[in-house]
């Protein structure tokens, strides 16, 4: 009898196996597309041209790299548009950076990268830079320049945030800073110049650039991506910002390490130019009200290592040759640190790029909501101190 | 009706007796036996019966007297000779089996490098003998038993008295007592009445075919079933990791046999996990993957015509059909399969786009995996194929609700009182010493706690 | 065996410390009441710590009985009775909501064409499987998954600290308390998972050593603040991009997923899971025990049965998964709260009223004793 139970109970639970795994097997629980008809999108960019979404895609396939197109009123429809026009499913998950077209505003960018994040189409990780000119042209030439399959742009960009002094924003970053407070968000500006090897001379993509130089008829063309030095501010509006801006916003930048700097040394009534690399630095940002009036406290204290030795040595090397060496470099290296923090805070009265109402607002939201702060008329309180090494 | 042929001789007479002796044809010693009757010929007592035959007469043999009709029936299958005096009640018998087994020789299921090289064989006695060479103490305790009505194989349940919990030898006793079959061939028909679980694709008993390792599983308070016909010794209880461990791994340097275990434990999660892991990522979760290993990929898989689950499950077949053929095909056309496999199988089928190569890559690894811990491939190739079902059809969170169902079952799993994944969960500290890192033998002080014992000392004072 | 060692206690309580509250609640909490949500959660889990208190006496005084055996010497058996049944339907409710959190997440993530609630089919029966095999399964399971949980807690925290500022959490507060109070009173159905500790009453060994599962909580409570104020911090300003079912997720996703890796954020939740099945299986095991008590042994298996086809035709006919959430937190909030913190409460009392009874009961020997005497 207890055997018989047993069987029964085995082949009840053999045939509710079986019919499970039917179940499971027949119904469509496998997903929209198999990976073999995806397109992978490596980057992206987003251009916007009288109200139409421009969506222009790096995509891989494994064996060549080549840019798609589609069009739409919003983000979601030119995807849309993207799929039908290439008959396959586009696939955003390895999507490394977005390019966000120079003519692109606070609101443009917003809202595209709300589209494309709150789908979780793309990850909240996906850097997000801005080009100088249509983000579209910018990947098509950036295409031609990848000469394995796998992503070009996305692989230089990456390149540029381990190896230099660039900051490059994740679209999270991006979001959060243009709902903050402070409502402002800059994107470094990547471009792409054609050379003449031969000549050295540049005709930019920038259209607002100055297009000179001499055709060569032996000489070969190149293109290649410039890292970026400028960046551009988005806000209520939107602006580049100078090399010494940029490098100023780049020195209270949390995610931007080092950077080279140049300043003007004067040592024994001779003037040079020296460069120096920033290999550590420590920047505070305080804010308050005083007087009904938003006061800013930018405090920047970096250590320099100098680049260009040999003209420092070939001044000497005595003690105290040394100790009059590294004061004077420090002078010139804080003067022109200052100069940048400076510039910088001036750009802040316009858009709020070093995040002060965002602060405000984190220390005293209280105050934050009884006065609505002005910068237009904030104080800024600079303190800047280099150690040369 | 054809019955078994006896070898009979009546041509003795002895101290005014007529006597004969019964044996048989196959498993008996002749000579043995013509030995015998020239002792009793010249046999010089005052009376000759039984008392005599045995103290006087056939002092050269190991005899029994009988008096059981049924007894004497079974020595005399089992190839004992049996003399009958005439006028005298009983029978004594006289031990003359004569068998052809294999000799000793290295198990081919259990290579090592290092370590004693001694394999069982299908002789019960032989067995016992090199057991008994390895422990020479009076407290090795064997039973024996006759299981199979028509068979009557000889089994022998051994333990160490003082050491192995009398209830689990008990409760082994009883239930090859209870066993009511009419034969048993080999020591795999045993298992499926002591294991708690017959249905289960999991080892619940441990099997071995060398005297070290049996003689270490007794020191441990294990309980031992020979088994008369095969070389496989059963023993119990069993915990999961007794299939990990390897009897080289007490033959070697702890360090080495530490990091040898763990990789053993990590080929076999791999081998278990990795075609479902890779069908899961391939279709539901290929955004896990990193592009250039994503792109390969696709280029390797771009043509197939199956879909990755039915790519994988064909592949895996392909596999167990190939070591199946390995293992039953004649020697002499092993070369000519092996290549025939690898080529025809392996890389055309892959050049006609049939299926790809990372399909191939995977499923291959998996199965070299699988068999760093050969006692539990059975178990890893069923396991294999129900967690690649449940990638295929429900990706990771199929693989985790595969592996959760698994837990939950093998956790729930006590072989004789010790529980199955000890000493992982129940997690005991003192078993670590012999766990996944193994301590040199001068510090392994305690006898494994999971197993019942009454001495848990190995080692130093009591 | 129907036991569990005091470790295997300490590390039940661990991952029940976590296991649902890292799934959708962060999620839900920040959109609920934006960056103050985690003063929430800090005021959610210093109650469950002290639920928690009350249920390690339970455990710690009962004297080797169980639950529901304590509530029948101190009450009667009709309390009992009746507590194992509300209990029980406490359990249906809690595990149906918390199979809506799974059936959310899966389908935001994983099998957004998946036709009804079918991928559930092998986690139900998977949990109806637990919820019948003895507590040292759910003791020897904590000890394997919680290896799982603490490498992906290990990964998590390596992966998203570093990238994280902090800032963003504040300003907490900024209205003033009412979001805080609002988000305590709809958010308690995700809170007082430790309540499910209370069917290991007189089953764990150990005595008193099982106070230091308070320490396994407190470091489990740590983890989970750290973690959602990764979430708090990072989302805080754009909580409309969070899809309901992206915690971890989202939180892996943004710190781990750059263009160097792929989404290595679905491994880590992986991790995690097993604390979320663990969790539901308690939650089972619970239902299956306290049927036990209230019907009997083998209608306590028929009703595990039948709880599982129940939990599944629920979900399949749920409709609108996100209104299921809405209506758990408006109408299932505050009964929740009354089961899950009310039963050790009861524990206490029928501890406290067994005791009096008792030395009522010996006094009144005594004096039988002495006037004999």
């Amino acid at each position: 009898m207890k055997i018989a139970n047993r069987k029964n109970r085995n082949r009840l639970i053999s045939a509710a196996i079986v019919v499970i795994f039917i179940v499971l097997a027949m119904t469509p629980l496998v997903p929209e597309a198999e990976v073999s008809s995806c397109l992978m999108v490596t980057a992206l960019g987003i251009d916007s041209e009288d109200g139409v979404i421009k969506l222009t895609a790096e995509t891989s396939d494994g064996t060549a790299t080549e840019s798609v197109h589609g069009e739409g009123i919003r983000v979601t429809d030119a995807m849309q548009d993207l799929n039908e026009r290439y008959g396959r499913k586009i696939e955003l998950k390895h999507c490394g950076v977005i390019v966000m077209g120079g003519e692109m505003s606070a609101d443009d960018i917003s809202f595209a990268l709300m589209s494309l994040l709150s789908e979780a189409a793309i990850n909240a990780g996906c850097a997000v830079v801005s080009s100088s000119a249509q983000a579209g042209e910018f990947i098509q030439k950036a295409v031609k320049l990848t000469k394995a399959s796998g992503s070009g742009v996305t692989s230089y960009i990456g390149f540029a945030d381990t190896s230099s002094s660039v900051f490059i924003p994740t679209a999270l970053n991006v979001m959060s800073e243009l709902r903050s407070k402070s409502a402002a968000t800059a994107l470094p500006v990547f471009e792409i110049v054609e050379s003449d090897a031969a000549t050295g001379s540049q005709n930019a993509q920038n259209s607002g650039s100055d297009g000179g130089g001499t055709s060569s008829g032996s000489s070969e063309e190149m293109t290649e991506l410039k890292s970026p030095y400028r960046a551009r501010v988005v806000g209520s509006t939107a602006f580049e910002l100078s090399e010494s801006e940029t490098l100023g916003l780049m020195l209270f930048s949390k995610r931007a390490n080092g950077g080279l700097i140049n300043t003007e040394w004067e040592y024994n009534g001779e003037s040079r130019i020296i460069q120096g690399e920033i290999s550590s630095k420590s920047t505070d940002i305080k804010v308050r009200y005083e007087g009904g009036r938003v006061i800013a406290e930018l405090k920047a204290e970096a250590v320099i290592r100098f680049v260009d030795r040999f003209i420092v040595i070939e001044q000497g090397n005595g003690e105290n040759v040394i100790n009059k060496l590294a004061a004077t470099l420090e002078e010139a290296f804080t003067r022109t640190l200052s100069g940048y923090v400076r510039d910088i805070a001036e750009v802040t009265r316009r858009e709020d790029v070093l995040g002060l109402r965002t602060k405000l607002y984190q220390s005293s939201p209280q105050d934050y909501k009884a006065i609505p702060p002005d910068l237009a008329s904030a104080g800024f309180d600079i303190s800047v101190s280099v150690k040369v090494s | 009706m054809a019955t078994r042929s006896l070898y009979v001789r009546t041509d003795f007479y002895s101290c005014g007796k007529h006597g004969c002796i019964l044996g048989t044809t196959d498993l008996s010693d002749h000579i043995a036996i013509t030995e015998c009757i020239k002792s009793l010929r010249e046999a010089d007592v005052p009376v000759l019966d039984y008392d005599s035959l045995q103290t006087c007469v056939l002092t050269n043999f190991e005899r029994t007297f009988v008096d059981d009709d049924n007894e004497a029936e079974q020595y005399l299958l089992s190839g004992d000779a049996l003399i009958y005096l005439d006028g005298e009640s009983g029978c004594v018998r006289i031990a003359v089996r004569k068998y052809e087994t294999r000799s000793v020789t290295e198990p081919p299921t259990e290579g090592i490098v290092k370590g004693p090289r001694e394999g069982f064989v299908e002789s019960i006695k032989t067995n016992l003998s090199l057991l008994e060479r390895k422990l020479r103490t009076p407290d090795l305790c064997i039973e024996r038993l006759k299981v199979g009505r028509r068979t009557m194989t000889d089994v022998a349940v051994v333990s160490l008295r003082g050491i192995a919990d009398p209830a689990v030898a008990e409760e082994i006793k009883r239930k090859l007592s209870g066993i009511d079959i009419d034969g048993v061939i080999d020591s795999q028909y045993l298992q499926t009445y002591l294991e708690p679980r017959p249905y289960s694709v999991f080892n619940q008993s441990g099997s071995c075919e060398k005297p070290d390792i049996v003689a270490a599983k007794l020191l441990e308070g294990r309980v031992a079933i020979f088994c008369d016909g095969t070389p496989i010794v059963i023993t119990l209880p069993f915990v999961f990791f007794e299939d990990v461990q390897s009897s080289e791994d007490y033959y070697e340097r702890s360090t080495y046999a530490s990091l040898i275990r763990i990789t053993r434990i990590i080929s076999l999660v791999i081998g278990l996990l990795l075609p479902g892991i890779f069908v899961a990522l391939e279709i539901f979760h290929f955004s896990v993957l990193p592009l250039q290993l994503l792109l390969t990929v696709i280029n390797a898989t771009k043509g197939v015509p199956f879909p990755p689950l039915a790519e994988i499950l064909f592949v895996m077949f392909l596999f167990e059909i190939i070591r199946e053929a390995g293992v039953r095909m004649p020697q002499a056309m092993g070369l000519a399969m092996s290549i025939v496999g690898a080529l025809v199988l392996g890389e055309t089928a892959v050049k006609a786009g049939m299926i790809g190569s990372p399909a191939v890559m995977i499923v291959a690894l998996s199965s070299i995996c699988t068999y760093t811990v050969p006692n539990a491939a059975g178990s890893s190739t069923v396991l294999r194929l129900i967690f690649t079902v449940a990638g295929g059809l429900l990706g990771l969170y199929g693989i985790l609700v595969g592996v959760m169902g698994a837990l939950i079952y093998v956790l729930s799993l006590d072989s004789y009182g010790s529980p199955y994944l000890s000493p992982f969960a129940p997690h005991i500290t003192s078993d670590g010493q012999d766990g996944l890192l193994k301590s040199p033998v001068c510090n392994t002080f305690r006898r494994p706690q999971s197993i019942p014992n009454v001495n848990g000392t190995r080692q130093g004072r009591q | 065996m129907d036991r569990v060692s005091l470790r295997q206690f300490i590390l039940l309580t661990f991952l029940l410390g976590l296991a649902m509250k890292m799934f959708n609640l962060p999620v839900l909490m920040l959109r609920l009441c934006g960056r103050d949500a985690f003063i929430v959660l800090i005021a959610e889990l210093i109650i469950d710590l002290i639920l928690l208190v009350l249920v390690v006496l339970v455990v710690v005084l009962s004297g080797g009985k169980g639950f529901y055996e304590l509530i029948e010497n101190a009450l009667g058996k009709v309390t009992a009775k009746v507590t194992a049944v509300v209990a029980g339907a406490y359990c249906m409710v809690k595990l149906y909501m918390m199979l809506v959190d799974v059936r959310l997440f899966f389908s935001n993530t994983v099998f957004p064409s998946t036709i009804g609630a079918l991928h559930l089919i092998p986690l139900i029966v998977v949990l109806v499987c637990f919820a019948l095999k003895p507590l040292s399964s759910a003791g020897r399971l904590s000890e394997i998954f919680s290896l799982f949980v603490i490498v992906g807690m290990v990964l998590l925290g390596v992966l998203t600290f570093p990238h994280v500022g902090f800032d963003g959490l504040r300003p907490l507060l900024a209205d003033g308390p009412d979001k805080v109070f609002e988000g305590m009173s709809a958010l308690f159905m995700w809170f007082g998972d430790f309540s499910l500790l209370l069917i290991l009453t007189g089953k764990t060994d150990g005595g008193k050593k099982a106070l230091f599962s308070l320490i396994a909580a407190v470091v489990s409570f740590i983890c989970l603040t750290l973690f959602s104020a990764v979430l708090f911090a990072s989302y805080g300003d754009v909580p409309e991009l969070l899809t309901y079912g992206h915690s971890i997720s989202s939180i892996s996703q943004y710190a781990v997923g750059s263009f160097r890796f792929g989404r290595f954020d679905l491994v880590i939740f992986s991790l995690w899971l097993f604390a979320v099945f663990l969790s539901a299986g308690m939650m089972t095991l619970f239902f299956s025990r306290s049927m036990s008590y209230a019907f009997g042994a083998k209608a306590g298996r028929i009703l595990t049965y039948a709880l599982g086809i129940a939990m599944f035709a629920a979900i399949a006919l749920t409709i609108n998964l996100n209104l299921a959430v809405e209506w758990g937190m408006v109408y299932f909030a505050i009964p929740s709260a009354v089961v899950q913190y009310g039963l050790p409460v009861m524990g206490i009392v029928a501890l406290i009223a067994g005791r009096v009874r008792g030395s009522i009961r010996r006094k009144s020997e005594n004096s039988e004793q002495k006037k004999q005497e």
